[in-house]
């Protein structure tokens, strides 16, 4: 029987003129997204090649330099342990030079800008410093980034289910309106029959037709000659929970009897809820809440200790020298620059990690306050598991901000023992240095993250469907 | 008759259930948002004045050192918020909120608030702006879809119809209808936001803020009157209350979503940023132009031996390094300004093409004259970024002119009295004429929808079907 009803609906749909429009407003606009967001990451993707090529031309010229240079000095038959400043010099390598890391963005980063227009994807580590916060490494309009993007991820959190609400506020408000319901209830029809047929077809037309538009933006755009399948599978899964959960709520509202109009304003402040309100209010709330500690303040206080350490260096260099006993230097020269360089920096680290601490502490709570009351809006939800599938969420950019602190790390271990011995860098030392490549996180991992969200939407849908459905029975088919 | 038109229109939307909650809901949002904007303000006002206090005694106190070293040692600006930043905070979380000033380099703007942010910064914040940019025009819509299609359904527009009134006064009785209930909504959030902007800025702020606070309030009614005018048109001419009220919804989600998007889409089309590595090489390529430190030592040496007369470099009787300082810090200011500019008129570029939106929608406009004049739009972080560029080449230059002055060489050591000669730095936000240039396209362009709307509004009401 079920199946009967839905060819008839299937029909009907065909004929109906909204539901034409729906889609292909729902076509135009999926592909404007999609073309729109392979522009910008190639754009990313493109800076990211440029700035790795720079550095492999200034290293290789370096190189090439010193070997020069090494040359000269075996015909001058002078020692290759000295060296002035220059490509020989291992502060110069390790601090000047120092080397770029490089965040590459995934196939799907053309469906979900995200926050890739915010946070850097690109660093240049040296010995010297940690990677200083808030760094940028791209030019932007302010206004630009104020307004949001216009991809596949704002066209399936906004206006997905808006154009959803479209087809499903009239379910069956419309027949029972004009009393086609009364007639096909005295059939052996069952009214939940009915409601499964309409929500199926439906759910069927506009949810199927995303999928399918995606899956044509994933090939059209090129991300699916790039790999990256599997996250695609996951992206295409969070749409489709995320469109049921809108079918779901539509069932729900349809199933209290009321008219097509009042369904329809109900289900349009659901969405305005669900969709603006709702995230902006969370965000002003946790902002209001738990305010990070003011960039200005921080400023000033780096600045202080700056100046401290600097004033203090040598006493400084003589406490560091005790602390690190394991690299006591070679060259009486208490002056060495960089020497004083590295006492400094580690100093001005040691003094500020209160306050560094007390930032990312701020900031981590007011993550997670956000990430609990995240779970009030599907589209939040939903937000945050799509920018984790494309891999330009913060999660992504937290695990490689980690490998480089990681990398930072060795970095500095690497040559900081070179300077305090004052060990020339040798042209095949190049060779040699350590080399950042972004580990990927494996797919299980991100499975690990998605599960929880992905089974709360499941959830709720089920329990307003299943609601919405047990409510049926108790529809006035007739007044 | 308008007067009663209205008072039955009115009377009618005081007792919906659905106005009720929905007045409610957004009287608390924009009350709450305004509360939350003011204390923002307050704290960011007194970091700021904090911090600048604290980093001239850092300058102060920087110990003895030479000149140059001093330049290099350099200083903070820190930007100040404009007390209206608590209504509109416009592109202020996505612009940095200090410059550091120093020799040889002119440096943006750093620390953008966003990036301390969470990820849900993106999906927008609720400020006064955004309550009244896109909730009001949606409330507007809910009062007004039904006017005319709603009574033409349930057959009393004939009735109203047949009493001979002129269209104007319809249109006009219909229209007050909205604009009453709204009054009671906005008046008092608007007194709230007033007494707040009294209390919480000080005599200067108060001073610059109240034209703008004026204009402010004039924009905002115009574009609710826009958006009447173009709910009651809706109303008269569809066919049905649910075609008014999905075309309006339609207008409303294009104007608040699609519009500013693809509009900043097409402005980057226009007007390409270019990425930082393209702009680091356009700095690079001029200033591998300019004379090697050592070339220009010498030419300096030669001039000042051929004015003194003498014959050695060492008998010139004055600071060689000061004059090579000065001529080198004009030649490397004028690069990076040159730069900087060209980068900053693209971003005021496309920020134009941006207000041309407003032919399709009129929030465009709006969003960005709001912005405007609530000073927290990129003219104005451009404007204090570049008053802060004067005062870095200023202050660097008076220390490079005291190196000439003192005869210095780098192993003068200058002390308090040079750091303290230098004044700190203070800033004037520009005026309302200034800002207004800055917005002609976008606020000729509300004029033209507000006097179509006007004009058009009684016609849909003639032309209307009674039936």
């Amino acid at each position: 029987m079920l199946g009967k009803i839905l060819n008839h609906e299937i029909r009907l749909l065909r004929r109906d003129r909204t539901a034409w429009i729906v889609l292909t407003l729902l076509a135009v606009l999926m592909m404007y997204a999609a073309v729109n967001g392979r522009q910008e990451q190639l754009l990313r993707q493109d800076a990211a090649a440029e700035t790795m090529a720079a550095y492999q031309t200034r290293i290789a010229e370096a190189q090439r330099v010193a070997e020069a240079l090494e040359a000269e000095m075996r015909e001058d038959s002078l020692s290759l342990d000295t060296y002035d400043w220059g490509p020989r010099d291992p502060y110069n390598v390790g601090s000047s030079l120092g080397h770029p890391v490089i965040l590459p963005p995934l196939p799907l980063a053309r469906f979900a800008i995200g926050q890739s227009d915010l946070y850097p994807s690109s660093y240049r580590v040296s010995a010297a410093s940690s990677v200083a916060l808030g760094q940028s490494d791209q030019l932007e309009n302010p206004f630009k980034l104020l307004v949001g993007h216009f991809d596949l991820a704002f066209v399936t959190l906004f206006l997905y289910p808006l154009l959803i609400l479209t087809l499903t506020f009239a379910l069956t408000a419309e027949e029972k309106d004009s009393g086609t319901l009364r007639l096909v209830m005295t059939q052996p029809v069952s009214l939940s029959t009915l409601v499964w047929a309409k929500v199926l077809s439906r759910s069927g037309l506009l949810v199927g037709a995303a999928l399918m538009l995606m899956v044509v933006a994933f090939v059209v755009t090129g991300a699916a000659f790039e790999g990256g399948w599997d996250r695609f599978g996951l992206w295409l899964i969070i749409t489709l929970l995320y469109g049921s959960f809108w079918f779901g709520l539509a069932l729900l509202i349809s199933a209290f009897g009321r008219s097509a109009a009042t369904n329809a304003i109900i289900l349009a402040v659901c969405w305005l809820a669900f969709v603006v309100i709702l995230p902006s209010l969370i965000n002003v709330v946790a902002g209001t809440l738990y305010p990070v500690p003011s960039r200005m303040a921080f400023v000033t206080a780096m600045r202080a200790e700056t100046t401290v350490a600097e004033q203090q260096s040598s006493e400084s260099l003589a406490k560091f020298l005790h602390d690190h006993p394991e690299i006591a230097p070679v060259s009486d020269d208490e002056a060495n620059f960089a020497m004083l360089r590295v006492v400094r920096d580690e100093r001005i680290a040691e003094q500020l990690a209160p306050v560094m601490e007390q930032f990312v502490r701020q900031q981590e709570r007011q993550h997670e306050f956000v990430r609990a009351l995240g779970y009030l809006s599907p589209t939040l939800v939903t937000h945050g598991m799509l920018l984790d599938a494309a891999g330009t969420g913060q999660t992504r950019y937290k695990i490689f901000r980690d490998q480089v602190d990681a990398f930072q790390a060795s970095w500095q271990e690497h040559f900081v023992p070179k300077y305090f011995a004052s060990v020339a860098f040798q042209s095949a030392d190049y060779d040699t240095m350590p080399r950042f490549e972004y580990r990927e996180v494996k797919l299980a991992e991100l499975l690990d993250r998605l599960v929880f969200p992905a089974l709360f939407l499941t959830l709720i849908t089920a329990i307003l469907g299943g609601i919405g459905l047990r409510q049926h029975r108790k529809y006035p088919v007739a007044e | 008759m308008i007067t009663r038109i209205a008072r039955k229109e009115c009377i009618e939307m005081i007792r919906d259930g659905q106005f009720r909650w929905a007045a409610g809901i957004i009287f608390a949002l924009l009350v709450g948002s305004l509360i939350v904007g003011w204390k923002h303000y307050a704290d960011i006002e007194a970091q700021r004045a904090e911090s600048q206090a604290a980093d001239r005694e850092t300058w102060i106190g920087q110990g003895q050192k030479s000149q140059h070293s001093a330049a290099h040692f350099g200083s903070y600006a820190f930007k100040p918020a404009s007390p209206l930043s608590s209504i509109d905070r416009g592109v202020l979380p996505y612009t940095g909120v200090s410059v550091f000033m120093e020799a040889h380099r002119v440096k943006d703007a750093s620390y953008r608030p966003v990036d301390d942010a969470n990820a849900m910064h993106r999906l927008g914040t609720i400020t006064a702006a955004s309550t009244l940019q896109m909730l009001i025009p949606l409330l507007i819509i809910l009062l007004s879809f039904s006017s005319f299609a709603g009574e033409r359904e349930q057959g009393t527009l004939r009735h109203l119809m047949s009493l001979g009134l002129r269209c104007r006064t319809v249109a006009l009785g219909k229209a007050l209808g909205v604009v009453l209930p709204l009054t009671l909504l906005l008046a008092p959030a608007a007194v709230i936001g007033t007494i707040a902007m009294t209390l919480y800025a000080g005599p200067d702020a108060l001073l610059w803020s109240w034209s703008r606070l004026l204009l402010m309030i004039v924009l905002y009614l115009l574009y609710f009157g826009i958006f009447i005018g173009v709910a009651l048109m809706v109303s008269a001419r569809a066919p049905s209350t649910r075609v008014a009220l999905i075309a309006l919804l339609g207008f409303w989600f294009l104007s608040s979503f699609l519009v500013p998007r693809a509009a900043t889409d097409v402005a980057d089309a226009l007007f390409p940023t270019p990425t930082s590595i393209e702009f680091e090489r356009l700095v690079e390529a001029d200033y591998d132009q300019l004379p090697a430190w050592t070339d220009r030592t010498l030419t300096v040496e030669e001039r000042l031996m051929e004015e003194y007369g003498v014959a050695t470099p060492d008998q010139i009787p004055i600071s060689v390094a000061g004059l090579t300082l000065l001529d080198a810090e004009e030649d490397e200011t004028k690069i990076y300004r040159k730069h900087f500019n060209a980068l900053r008129d693209i971003y005021e570029a496309q920020n134009r093409v941006v207000q041309v939106g407003a032919v399709l929608a009129p929030t465009v406009a709006v969003q960005a004259v709001s912005m405007g004049l609530a000073g927290s739009d990129y003219a104005h972080h451009r404007h204090f970024v570049e008053a802060a560029e004067t005062y870095r080449y200023d202050f660097v230059q008076t220390l490079n002119r005291d190196m000439v002055a003192q005869d210095a060489s780098w192993d003068y050591r200058a002390g308090r009295a040079m750091w303290e000669s230098i004044p700190a730095f203070t800033y004037a936000a520009p005026g309302l004429g200034w800002t207004l240039g800055h917005y002609s396209i976008g606020l000729g362009l509300l004029g033209l929808w507000f006097i179509a709307v006007v004009l058009m509004a009684p016609m849909a009401v003639t032309r209307m079907k009674i039936n």
